[in-house]
């Protein structure tokens, strides 16, 4: 009886997501046919409805789409100078495509977000590849963390553990302050930068092109007595390896530019301009060699870039090759092969983290005023 | 124009009007917009990618017709034209980008 009742309720939900996405389609169509500018700010209220109720019926990325169209039309209606027409027509497209195709039966609820693999693991030893920040002022700060094995064994997809926290408006928090966050399980993210980590009662989920771990009330992180130095055989993340994946590449009108992405580190390169692209907003290029390849360095010309982009001026200055590996992400856009530069490895010595700015700002204290 | 080959150059362009499209909406598209369409749809046939030029030309038709009793209609049809449009704009960027890869990785 309690089974056909949980049925019934998921239809019922099916049922309501479908009329919520009919009036987002309208909706889009509308906005296309008159435009933005003549709508009223009451619209978010029906792209967060469309969010809620996606989420509810576990389509996570539709319900991640709704919400980026929501952010941006805030931003839109607050004349924020963050809103981008670029980023909202992307995402109302990609709103518009799924929920159409929702509809009209194309891809059944629950839809793929239902069948990820998720596994408990006992205990998990990591170390550090390289971290990324992410800020959107007003909204979130967080770091991920480039991860892999100790044991030397690989996963078919990126390893990484992330944290986040919500900043109120207009509270422009940096994503460092995040490494002298204490979390539940009383540990501080800056451990990751420290040493290698043990991990226990670690949940490991399958997330679009990654390997997520996700801590729980029981979970463990505690530093282990192992330096945190570059992998003895890069093998697993060598061009040979994303050159086997492109050719299984599919392209989707629903994969977004840094879709595919792979891990990478270079070794042997050298950066021998500084570059801007009318197709790549907001993003500073330096064209880079490796092993006769060319390609180039993307960095973030805001703040989340200062590092990186003070990093790759330095190495352009110094017109020589560098030894150093060199791990970054890669993505291919614009018909160019584009690399995140994130972390630099000298030979016997911890990591060099890119993206990470050196100041000097007690962000312990910081966030204890927060609190 | 090293980045730029004229699919590139005609798909980034594209993109770009569609965006402002979003904002501004198709209720006040300028002739020069129409132009770069009418481009478009030329440029497209021409390398017989025709899904793109014929939804642009049947947005052309949709728009021309926009008028009296039936322009809610074609107001929807027009839009759904250009949505259709730009989902596939956005698709061969990306079969673009995995053809260069290949050419590159090889």
């Amino acid at each position: 009886m309690a089974g056909a009742s949980i049925q019934n309720e998921a239809r019922q939900n099916e049922a309501r997501l479908k009329v919520v996405l009919s009036q987002v389609v309208h909706t889009v169509e509308s906005l296309m046919g008159s435009g933005l500018s003549s709508a009223s700010p009451s619209i978010t209220d029906q792209f967060q409805l469309a969010f809620e109720q996606a989420t509810k019926c576990r389509q996570l990325r539709l319900g991640s789409n709704l919400r980026l169209v929501n952010e941006e039309l805030k931003r839109f209606f607050n004349d924020d100078t963050q809103f981008s027409e670029r980023r909202l027509a992307l995402f109302l497209n990609r709103c518009w495509q799924m929920s159409r195709q929702l509809i009209e039966g194309a891809v059944t609820l629950p839809a793929v977000d239902a069948h990820r693999h998720s596994e408990v693991l006992d205990e998990i030893s990591v170390v550090i590849q390289g971290v990324i920040k992410k800020t959107v002022p007003g909204v979130f700060c967080a770091l991920e963390f480039r991860l892999r094995r100790t044991d030397g064994e690989v996963y078919n997809k990126p390893l990484l553990w992330s944290c986040l926290l919500a900043t109120a408006d207009k509270l422009n928090i940096k994503p460092e302050s995040l490494l002298a966050l204490e979390q539940p399980q009383k540990f501080k993210p800056s451990v990751f930068l420290k040493s290698a980590v043990l991990m226990k009662n670690v949940r490991l989920v399958e997330d679009d092109g990654a390997w997520r771990l996700q801590l729980g009330a029981e979970s463990e992180v505690v530093a282990e007595d192992m330096e945190v130095l570059a992998p003895d055989n890069t093998g697993h993340w060598s061009l040979d390896r994303v050159a086997s994946a492109v050719e299984d590449w599919k392209p989707s009108p629903l994969d977004l530019e840094i879709q595919p992405q792979f891990e990478v580190y270079l070794d042997n390169w050298s950066i021998d301009e500084e570059l801007t692209h009318t197709a790549l907003e907001g993003k500073v290029l330096f064209r880079l060699s490796s092993s006769g390849k060319r390609m180039y360095l993307c960095v973030d010309s805001g703040d989340d870039g200062v590092a990186q982009l003070h990093f790759c001026r330095q190495r352009l200055a110094r017109k020589r090759p560098s030894r150093e590996l060199l791990f970054g992400l890669l993505h291919y856009e614009q018909g160019i092969t584009l690399i995140q530069p994130l972390t630099l490895w000298k030979r016997g010595q911890p990591p060099g983290h890119l993206m990470i700015t050196d100041d000097k700002t007690d962000y312990a204290a910081l966030l204890k005023i927060l609190k | 124009m090293e980045f730029e080959p004229p699919l590139l150059l005609t798909v980034n362009t594209l993109r770009s009007v569609l965006s402002h499209l979003c904002v501004r909406g198709i209720q006040h598209m300028g002739e020069a917009d129409l132009n770069t369409l009418r481009e478009a749809a030329a440029f497209f046939r021409r390398c017989n990618a025709d899904y793109c030029a014929d939804h642009i030309e049947q947005f052309l038709a949709a728009r021309a017709s926009d008028s009296g009793a039936t322009s809610v209609d074609s107001a929807q049809v027009a839009a759904r034209h250009l949505l259709e449009l730009q989902s596939r704009v956005l698709l061969l960027e990306r079969l673009y980008s995995r053809q260069r890869a290949l050419e590159q990785l090889s």
